[in-house]
């Protein structure tokens, strides 16, 4: 289970409007496979996808979700780790033994680290447990679509005038050389994987702390804060934006 | 109430009545053995006897007139068991205990130094009153109808002139010997056998009254009685050992039981004014006219809230799973300093915002088993601590050291510290401070770093740093 820190908990009741994920088009429409047999979250999260822009199809059971992901191409699939019929796990594993790759975020009631594993290993892409914040589920399916592109291997990172180099550790703005702290690089790696999209706090306690729980305190603000002084700091266009009740993205300004 | 279950069969009585057979099995076997033995050695000793008398009484013949043989010979044999015939040479009565020369084979006869021994059939009565002393076989045997004639075991001796001399004694038949070692070995099987079954009973009684009575104890606690514990003497026997860890076992128990039942009293509390502060928010809401602005400002408190109250159900489930001990199965070597460098660095900005000056004091690394992610989230829950109640400008600093058994994490602060009466309390489910029950946090910090210090079979301790807190974790190195 996830909650962000006390910052992110005022705004979260700020659900992005659908235009304000539309305008920059950093969002891309994804085509949804939603498994999950409690009927009204699936409704909530149906008609939540469906006012970001996704299309979204939904399946109560396993052996439907299934034959659904079987026959249709989806970008993404949801499904829900307790399902009747054929539970969460079993439906990801027989889809990957059929070979297909289609990332599928896992959600789950249930939050220990073995069962976040035991997700993992079954073939899933990520692990989300309940209850989160809406704007957390749409970060990382987008998160999850684009991972799914494939990238090659690159030594520099570049975004807008941003240039990492991940051989000498170095990053530069607009050429002028910027100090990051190892930890404020990790982050800033992070980001630029992921420039565009949305990325939230708990991704980033995940992915560059390694931590599963959420401090009190707004360690991850804090360590935003001190890399957008030394990234933005004198530069006309900033890159690193605060969104509102979801987390952070790289962005540049029209 | 279920009734206390009725034993078909006691598993000691079985056990017991086991053992003693297997003992008379055992009794009997020795028994046999040294029957056996010594029938045999009485018997070769009965042997050298009889060559020794025969020689002796053919040197007394030796050179002897007939009168004078038959005199000798008579006394010899007045009032003897030993059989004695002496005879003409054509094997005619002259003297002895034996009416008439036995019908001996045609067994070498002895020299005047060996003697070698034959047996023959004694006609019936050849012996009968001739030999009163061979009391009770010779009783037995007369009043046995169709048995095998009695049998006898000498040597005959030439004597010069022709005569001859034959010494024997009556071998006691090996049905005899057979009965009189069935006999003695029937006996004495029947008195181990009873001794076993008597003392298997005895036994199995006072084993069944103990168990039965750690059964009755079990009963009442099942019953509800959950106070009750199970009786200890002070012999300090086996069953005082299983009634001492039951008895800890039901102490942890009761504790366990204590402290749930202190969680959902906690819970019920300590949930339900946030929830029920939602459920009238949103009511005086309702009742307002519909404005999109106002509506909009109680959802967002809402949600504060309701994150708040999942914080809470998080940080109990953590607990929960920590003090069940599933997480040991995860278990690996981590660097306890490793996790409180990063911890530092992570919560440094956070600190310096707060005006406090985090530090670290690690001397190297020090190796555990454990489990990394909870041990992360025990320090970060310290330093959360910190950070929320050390006032600016204050310093924090985490020091991990080692000696040769034990890892020490300490965090120390210069803050106002914790009254010493609240220590204690401190680790208690939701238990707060009451001057901080305006400033944001579950109460649960405390109580989730102890279970995450528990689970690696160690102790979180709360010390007094003159001025402010030193929390100190113990963790066992291996």
């Amino acid at each position: 289970m996830r909650l962000a820190g006390p910052e992110g908990e005022l705004d979260r009741a700020t659900v992005l409007a659908a235009d304000e994920r539309h305008g920059d088009g950093a969002a891309l429409p994804m085509r949804v496979l939603l498994i999950e047999d409690d009927e009204e979250a699936a409704q909530y999260l149906s008609k939540g996808l469906a006012e970001s822009g996704h299309v979204v199809d939904h399946a109560p059971d396993g052996p439907r979700g299934l034959v659904l992901a079987t026959g249709e191409p989806y970008d993404v699939l949801v499904v829900d780790r307790m399902l009747p019929g054929l539970d969460g796990l079993s439906v990801i594993e027989a889809l990957r033994k059929n070979g297909i790759v289609v990332p599928v975020l896992v959600l789950s009631a249930k939050g220990a680290v073995e069962d976040r594993v035991a997700g993992l290993r079954a073939g899933g892409d990520d692990y989300l447990v309940k209850p989160f914040a809406f704007a957390e589920l749409l970060a990382r399916l987008d998160a999850l679509v684009r991972r799914s592109r494939p990238q090659a291997v690159e030594t520099t990172l570049r975004f807008a005038d941003l240039e990492m180099d991940l051989l000498a550790r170095t990053v530069t703005r607009g050429g002028r050389e910027v100090e990051l702290k190892p930890r404020e690089f990790r982050i800033l790696e992070y980001l630029l994987r992921h420039a565009g999209q949305v990325v939230t706090r708990t991704m980033l306690l995940e992915n560059v702390w390694d931590y599963s729980f959420d401090p009190q305190t707004n360690v991850v603000d804090v360590h935003m804060s001190r890399l957008r002084q030394k990234i933005d700091a004198g530069a006309t266009k900033p890159l690193l934006q605060t969104v509102r009740g979801a987390g952070y993205r790289l962005r540049e300004e029209a | 109430m279920t009734a206390p279950v009725r034993r078909r069969s006691s598993l000691i009585l079985r056990w017991l009545l086991l053992y003693a057979a297997l003992f008379s099995v055992l009794v009997g076997c020795v028994l046999a053995l040294v029957s056996w033995t010594t029938l045999v050695r009485h018997e070769s000793a009965a042997d050298r006897e009889l060559q020794e008398q025969a020689l002796r009484l053919h040197d007394q013949l030796v050179g002897q007139s007939e009168t004078q043989m038959v005199a000798v010979v008579s006394r010899t044999a007045a009032g003897r068991t030993t059989l004695v015939i002496l005879a003409t040479e054509r094997r005619e009565y002259l003297a002895g205990n034996l009416r008439a020369w036995p019908r001996l084979g045609d067994a070498p006869r002895g020299d005047t130094r060996t003697v070698p021994l034959q047996e023959f059939p004694l006609d019936d009565g050849d012996a009968g009153g001739a030999a009163p002393g061979d009391a009770p076989a010779a009783s037995d045997r007369a009043a046995g109808t169709d048995e095998e004639p009695p049998r006898a075991r000498g040597t005959t001796l030439d004597l010069p002139g022709g005569y001859r001399l034959l010494v024997a004694r009556q071998v006691t038949a090996a049905r005899e010997l057979r009965a009189l070692v069935t006999a003695s070995l029937l006996g004495t099987l029947a008195i181990t056998a009873l001794l076993g079954i008597g003392g298997g009973v005895v036994l199995s009684r006072r084993l069944s009254s103990r168990l039965e009575e750690l059964s009755r104890n079990s009963q009442a606690i099942l019953e509800g009685d959950l106070h009750r514990r199970m009786p200890v003497s002070p012999r300090g026997d086996e069953f005082d050992g299983m009634s001492e860890s039951l008895n800890r076992m039901l102490d942890r128990i009761e504790d366990l039981m204590a402290g749930m039942r202190a969680v959902s009293e906690s819970i019920a509390h300590d949930l339900r004014s946030p929830i029920s502060r939602l459920r009238s928010r949103i009511e005086v809401a309702l009742m307002q006219p519909p404005d999109a602005g106002a509506a909009r400002a109680v959802l967002e408190e809402t949600v504060r809230d309701i994150d708040h109250v999942l914080a809470m159900f998080n940080a109990l489930l953590t607990i929960a799973v920590a003090e069940s001990g599933a997480p040991r199965e995860r278990f690996a070597d981590v660097d306890l300093a490793a996790i409180a460098a990063d911890a530092v660095e992570t919560y440094e900005p956070a600190a310096d915002e707060k005006g406090l000056r985090l530090s670290l004091d690690a001397a190297g690394p020090v190796r555990l088993r454990g489990e990394p992610h909870l041990l992360a989230q025990a320090l970060a829950n310290l330093l959360d601590n910190a950070v929320k109640y050390v006032p600016s400008p204050g310093r924090v600093a985490v020091r991990v050291a080692a000696d040769g058994t034990r890892a020490r994490l300490e965090v120390v602060d210069d803050g106002p510290g914790l009254p010493e009466s609240f220590r204690e309390r401190a680790f208690e489910r939701f238990s707060r401070v009451e001057a901080s029950r305006t400033t944001p946090g579950s109460g649960l910090g405390l109580s989730l770093v102890r279970a995450v210090a528990r689970l690696h079979g160690g102790e979180v301790t709360l010390g007094d740093g003159r001025p402010g807190l030193v929390v100190g974790i113990e963790l066992p190195l291996s």
